[in-house]
């Protein structure tokens, strides 16, 4: 279990940051799909196995094709030709780590970090699936609903942007 | 067994290399893969919790966040499609039609 959190951590870090350093988009866009599957493998060793199907089917499935698709449909190969400052490009860099650093300070300084050092006995491989169930359709039915009216919403603007009047 | 502390620190990696992913490019298709690593470090943390406490709510939330984030690519793109026949061109730094 330990041997496959480093090596699926180290895989998604390096795809990670081969998506944001490549400058072609479409290996961006291959280098994501194998950032999505090694996270996909990291919610295995959390044994959340409908989560990890989740995140195969919809990440690596849906939203990995209709970028790629929309990379080949657009066909922008080149980057432009404009370069920004050098100096706006570090102060970027340095702004985002500072943000990171914040995020990992918070993380580390938390009690209720300290207070879990190992798994619960409860919500293991087995039986996954209908635990979820079970609090999906009792407390969070009516979000479950509402997500029905998001995606609709969705699909009619996505569809009303992408018609041929701008 | 891996302990916590561990998959918040990869999460916050990954939440790191996001940001500077959206602040260094300029194509807006990488800006938008970019989002969605952010997304998914969040969602390792929300998983994390969920196992580490014994409480499913934390999966659910998770299942939420895929359907916002199915939402938000499809509309990204159509965004990006509609610009593009536009302007011919997904470099952020021609975008400024509202600076007048």
């Amino acid at each position: 279990m330990v041997i496959a959190f480093y090596i699926l951590g180290f895989l998604a870090i390096f795809s990670a940051i081969m998506v944001v350093s490549s400058e072609r988009p479409i290996v961006s866009g291959l280098y994501l799909l194998l950032c999505f599957v090694a996270v996909a493998g990291l919610y295995i060793t959390l044994s959340a196995p409908f989560v990890a199907a989740m995140q195969l089917i919809v990440y690596s499935g849906a939203i990995i094709v209709l970028i790629l698709f929309v990379i080949m449909l657009l066909n922008q190969h080149r980057e432009s030709d404009k370069k920004r400052p050098k100096w706006v490009t570090a102060l970027s860099i340095v702004a985002a780590v500072l943000i990171g650093w914040g995020v990992y300070f918070t993380f580390i300084t938390s009690k209720i970090v300290l207070s879990h050092g190992k798994m619960s006995p409860i919500g293991g491989m087995n039986g996954n699936v209908e635990q979820l169930a079970n609090v999906l359709f009792s407390r969070y039915f009516i979000p479950f609903e509402v997500i029905s009216v998001l995606l609709i919403a969705a699909i009619i603007s996505a569809v009303f942007i992408s018609k041929k009047r701008v | 067994m891996v302990p916590l502390i561990d998959y918040l620190i990869l999460s916050a990696v990954l939440f790191t290399i996001g940001i500077i992913g959206i602040l260094i490019r300029r194509n807006i298709i990488t800006i938008l893969m970019s989002i969605e690593i952010m997304l998914n470090s969040v969602n390792l943390v929300f998983v994390a919790f969920s196992r580490f406490q014994g409480n499913m709510d934390g999966q659910i939330v998770v299942f939420f966040i895929f359907a916002v984030a199915a939402a938000e690519a499809a509309v990204g793109l159509a965004l990006v499609v509609a610009w593009f026949k536009l302007k011919e061109s997904i470099q952020v730094d021609d975008m400024k039609l509202l600076k007048g």
